[in-house]
């Protein structure tokens, strides 16, 4: 199996830039996830490491050989898409053995192979069906198997699960993870759906407008997010804007505009903040809890201005400082209505603050809230 | 958009234009670079690869030697008198009364009723104008009949529609001559239908005679209606039905519907059926030649062109090919303007998803009248054609009486089908649409497949090079032949010399005339089929070969096959590089010929050139029969747009 790296990749259709100068590499026996909303070049950069496109500049290596000129069916990856591609003229175990035929394989281990890599997927006794007789899960395996079979260097997954419903998804999620690790081959997988994402990965990259925004272990891109937009597209956050007020002993202090002070961390090593600094402070609304009296910091006053119960907690908008609003999962013991008067606490190693500088996305997430401040 | 009655708008346009005109200009300045070539070439070796270019190379050599050359051959000689450059043929047109109507149109009214007679007859205005007027004549009933129709079929539901869908094919069905000659017996002045309304049913006050141009309007559009109804049905069934039922809801209904929110989006397609309609009328050929009695049916473009072509020797007037550039040009404007509607026609398509279920609605009781009022007079008179045919091709006499003499009789079919002439023609025909169907098909899916799957510059003048067959009139690019293969020198003795033998140059004159109906139908195909597919193979290994054979072929098998068969349908009834280039050597001359010369040689000629055409019908009914039924129709194969 080989290791995967993309050195300044970039790639242009006409005037738009899909992916922007892109450093990336990819472990041998990994499991690598490009996410992204749709638009933001994962596809692309997918589609490059396939030979269905040419950059315009960089370089792919799988190993230490450079493939970015090299034609698509010379580069033995085994791709999976969108829509399966099953070709609907060929029986299942012809599609299964296109590949091992244009390898000119004997027939009895063709017949040989796709027996097994059918079982693999769990279709064994299908190879007869035409395409039409499948349903979209099995479809699914079809093209599974028939990347698999040619025992790829690289396998690509392109939203493989999107088009199935979505109890299938769980289940193909599992099936997907157990197949790769049992084959130890690189895979590159793209998807928009963070969840599928986080639970299926050994790393991702999160990408946005052509670039990566931060590339991480599943854990790290969620609890460790280092900017305004991994945090804001992973689960989800409230953002509060604030100045710095104090930076020493590593536990930086910002204050609201409205005068309250917590506590927090920075996610990155190489952060360093100024004084007056205006950033924002994410907290995911798990991390919001009803204020016990022993904590003397990081209480926030609140107003409850909405409230739905899910069963595992209560799902609250609350009005904090007048204009911003937050979105917390509280504890479902004591009971909450509209109006309470709530003070909430947060950990300060859950009040992660980003900087606004230099990020693109805060000008998104200042119209956010402001959209927020004038809807009341 | 701005409106160009503001000072604002004008404004906003002319920067538009000034935008326009400067990235024009630099986007031009790289091609004085080397780098933008060593791109280019770059680009095309990693798209194209060996086996598209080969491909390509290929359709190119084959439309640059049997269709372009042969065109500027005619357009050099057009304007040049002995090689250089002069206007004197254009002159020569322009001042002679024959082509232009220096002395004005003829005095004769169009329409006169002398006794119990009424002409309709049509002006005459020299060849130029009466070309163009019956083009528009023509094209605007056919317009006007197919629109409706194709209104009345895709909206409405009601009993016998789906016997009617397949009545409605048959005037699309060509058969050259014998439909003219079978309208002229019963529009004729004891023809059957003066006969039975003015004489019996005395319905019609005045016995109804149509002459001259008139005449040659009323064949066509009895044929060419059927054309812009496919176009038309097909854009109908084409538009997303949540359009109409937005503007439904938003309180358009009924006719404000209809013009509102259908026709515009229909728009397109309509608009290119009727431009086709009008290039289809203009060059015509073979209604022409059954009314050539008649002096004004002479004075068309057609018409003269052919008859200043003494195919025999090669020899041509000098005048015949600066009137061929005028039929020309007015072919290829057509064409250029179905080009740019045909990119327009996307936009009624846009929406995704949902289900697509047409709009269908049971009409009420007075629109039942008008429904089958409207359809029952244009099927009656549309089925008139093949009703006239089979009573010539089993009658030996009919002029003066509703249903013809000796009828019926099979006497025509032994004569014609033991007269060895007749049976070779048969022969060639078959045998010359055959190989130049066998060359579209080789040339037309490779085509096809690179002018929808490569991203290339330069894609777009190829599909323009292999789609605009369909406008070009036949007989300039026999004309083109003749001017180009027998002129130049290094072709004299070679069997591309049409005076050695015509065969090869049929057969590539028909594959390059009838490619665009194959090619249309493969395109089509290829955008409704996934690329992924291809990606997949490619991806598993496959080199271009591989996949174009092993996935794209089969995959598009059935929109190759569709075209590949209306294709072989037009081959067989083609007339004007026929005639032209048949009247060489009688041998080698196709069916499309012969029928001609019975016409013009034999007493009974009209019924035994009804027996052909009769053939020619059948044929066309079950090659058409199978497009439609066994191979799910495609107006792309039927149209050829």
């Amino acid at each position: 199996m080989v290791t995967i790296d993309l050195k300044e990749l970039t790639k242009r259709f006409g005037e738009v830039v899909a992916c922007d100068d892109i450093d990336l590499h990819v472990e041998d026996g990994e499991l690598f996830t490009l996410l992204g909303p749709s638009g933001c070049g994962k596809t692309t950069i997918l589609r490059c490491i396939a030979g269905f496109y040419t950059p315009e500049e960089g370089q792919i290596f799988f190993d230490e050989t450079n493939i970015t000129r090299v034609p698509p069916n010379n580069r033995n990856t085994g791709m999976v898409f969108q829509n399966y591609a099953i070709w609907p003229h060929m029986k299942v175990f012809d599609n299964v053995a296109f590949g091992l035929k244009i390898r000119k394989i004997p027939k009895v281990t063709i017949r040989k192979k796709v027996e097994d890599i059918l079982e693999l997927v769990r279709l064994g006794g299908l190879a007869g069906r035409t395409p039409f007789q499948l349903s979209g899960g099995q479809q699914q395996r079809v093209a599974l198997a028939r990347a698999l079979v040619i025992e790829p260097t690289v396998l690509l997954l392109d939203e493989p699960l999107s088009n199935l419903d979505a109890k299938l998804r769980l289940e193909m999620r599992h099936e997907i993870k157990r197949i790769q690790k049992e084959f130890g081959i690189t895979t590159i997988y793209v998807t928009h759906d963070q969840e599928e994402a986080l639970s299926i990965s050994d790393r991702i990259a999160v990408m946005q407008l052509g670039k990566i925004m931060q590339v991480d272990s599943p854990r790290e891109i969620y609890e460790e997010p280092h900017n305004l937009f991994v945090a804001d597209f992973i689960g989800s956050c409230t953002f509060i804007p604030g100045t710095i007020k104090q930076t020493d002993s590593g536990k930086p202090v910002i204050e609201t505009p409205w005068g309250l002070e917590l506590k927090g961390r920075t996610t990155s090593k190489d952060v360093s903040l100024r004084k007056g600094e205006e950033v924002y402070v994410a907290i995911r609304p798990e991390d919001f809890k009803v204020r016990r009296p022993t904590e003397p910091f990081n209480v926030i006053p609140s107003t409850i201005e909405s409230v739905v119960f899910t069963g595992r907690y209560y799902h609250v908008y609350a009005d904090v400082g007048g204009t911003n609003s937050v979105n917390a999962e509280l504890d479902p013991d004591t009971p909450i209505k509209i109006g309470d008067k709530k003070e909430l606490h947060v950990n300060h190693s859950d009040a992660i603050i980003l900087k606004i500088e230099d990020d693109p996305f805060a000008s998104h997430i200042k119209q956010l809230l402001e959209g927020k401040a004038i809807a009341k | 958009m701005a409106s160009i009655f503001s000072v604002e708008g004008l404004k906003q346009r002319a920067s538009g234009l000034f935008n326009r005109t400067k990235d024009w200009i630099l986007s031009g300045r790289k091609l004085f670079h080397f780098d933008y070539y060593k791109e280019l070439a770059h680009r095309y070796r990693q798209e194209m690869g060996v086996f598209s270019s080969v491909q390509l190379i290929a359709v190119v050599l084959v439309f640059l030697f049997f269709m372009v050359i042969p065109l500027f051959a005619v357009i050099g000689t057009a304007f040049s008198v002995n090689g250089v450059f002069d206007f004197l043929w254009f002159r020569l047109i322009f001042s002679d009364a024959r082509f232009w109507p220096v002395n004005g149109c003829s005095p004769q009214p169009p329409i006169e009723i002398t006794g119990d007679y009424l002409y309709i007859r049509g002006v005459n205005c020299g060849a130029i104008i009466n070309s163009i007027y019956v083009g528009l004549a023509t094209t605007l009933i056919s317009t006007l009949i197919g629109v409706t129709l194709a209104f009345f079929m895709a909206r409405y539901d009601f009993h016998g529609k789906s016997i009617l869908r397949i009545l409605i094919l048959i005037p699309i069905l060509s058969t050259p001559f014998v439909s003219a000659i079978a309208i002229q017996k019963i529009f004729g002045e004891f023809g059957m239908l003066n006969l039975l309304f003015h004489d019996i049913l005395r319905i019609m006050p005045y016995r109804v005679i149509f002459e001259g141009l008139a005449a040659v309007i009323l064949v066509q559009s009895l044929h060419f209606f059927s054309l812009v109804y496919l176009s038309t049905y097909a854009a109908f069934l084409a538009i997303d039905p949540s359009l109409e039922e937005q503007g439904e809801n938003m309180g358009a209904k009924g006719f404000g519907l209809f013009r509102k929110v259908t026709l515009p989006l229909a728009l397109p397609g309509i608009e290119a059926g009727a431009i086709l309609t009008f290039i289809l009328s203009v060059e015509d050929l073979g209604t022409l030649i059954v009314y050539e009695s008649d002096a004004v049916v002479r004075r068309t473009i057609t018409y003269q062109v052919y008859s200043l072509i003494f195919a025999p020797t090669g020899s041509i007037n000098p005048i015949a090919p600066a009137l061929s550039v005028i039929l020309l040009l007015i072919a290829i404007i057509g064409f250029l303007f179905i080009r740019r509607y045909m990119s327009l026609r996307h936009y009624a398509m846009m929406s995704k998803g949902g289900t697509w279920n047409p709009r269908l609605h049971k009409p009420k009781w007075w629109q039942y009248i008008a429904i089958y009022g409207f359809i029952g007079v244009v099927l009656f008179l549309a089925l008139l054609t093949p009703l006239g045919i089979i009573f010539l091709a089993f009658s030996t006499e009919w002029g003066i009486t509703i249903l013809p003499l000796n009828f019926p009789t099979v006497a025509n079919f032994f004569q014609v089908f033991t007269d060895p002439l007749v049976l070779q023609s048969i022969f060639n025909s078959l045998f010359y649409s055959g190989v130049a169907v066998l060359f579209i098909v080789i040339l037309a899916t490779g085509t096809a497949y690179i002018v929808a799957r490569k991203k290339l510059p330069g894609i777009g003048s190829l599909d323009l090079l292999v789609t605009i067959p369909i406008a070009l009139p036949g007989i300039v690019i026999a004309m083109g032949y003749f001017l180009f293969f027998v002129r130049i020198p290094i072709f004299t003795t070679t069997i591309l010399n049409p005076l050695v033998t015509a065969v090869p140059l049929l057969i590539m004159a028909f594959a390059v005339r009838k490619f665009p109906f194959t090619v249309r139908s493969t395109f089509a195909g290829l955008q409704q089929t996934n690329v992924e597919y291809e990606e997949a193979a490619e991806n598993l290994g496959a080199s271009r070969a591989r996949v174009f054979a092993g996935i794209v072929i089969p995959l598009v098998a059935v929109s190759v096959l569709s075209g590949a068969m209306m294709s072989f349908v037009y081959c067989m009834s083609e007339v004007s590089v026929s005639l032209i280039l048949g009247g060489v050597q009688p041998a080698e001359a196709p069916l499309t010929w012969k029928m001609a010369d019975i016409l013009s040689q034999v007493a009974a000629g009209s019924h035994h050139a009804a027996v052909l055409g009769l053939l020619l019908m059948i044929i066309q009914i079950i090659i058409i029969t199978i497009v439609n039924v066994v191979l799910k129709s495609r107006t792309e194969s039927m149209v050829g747009l």
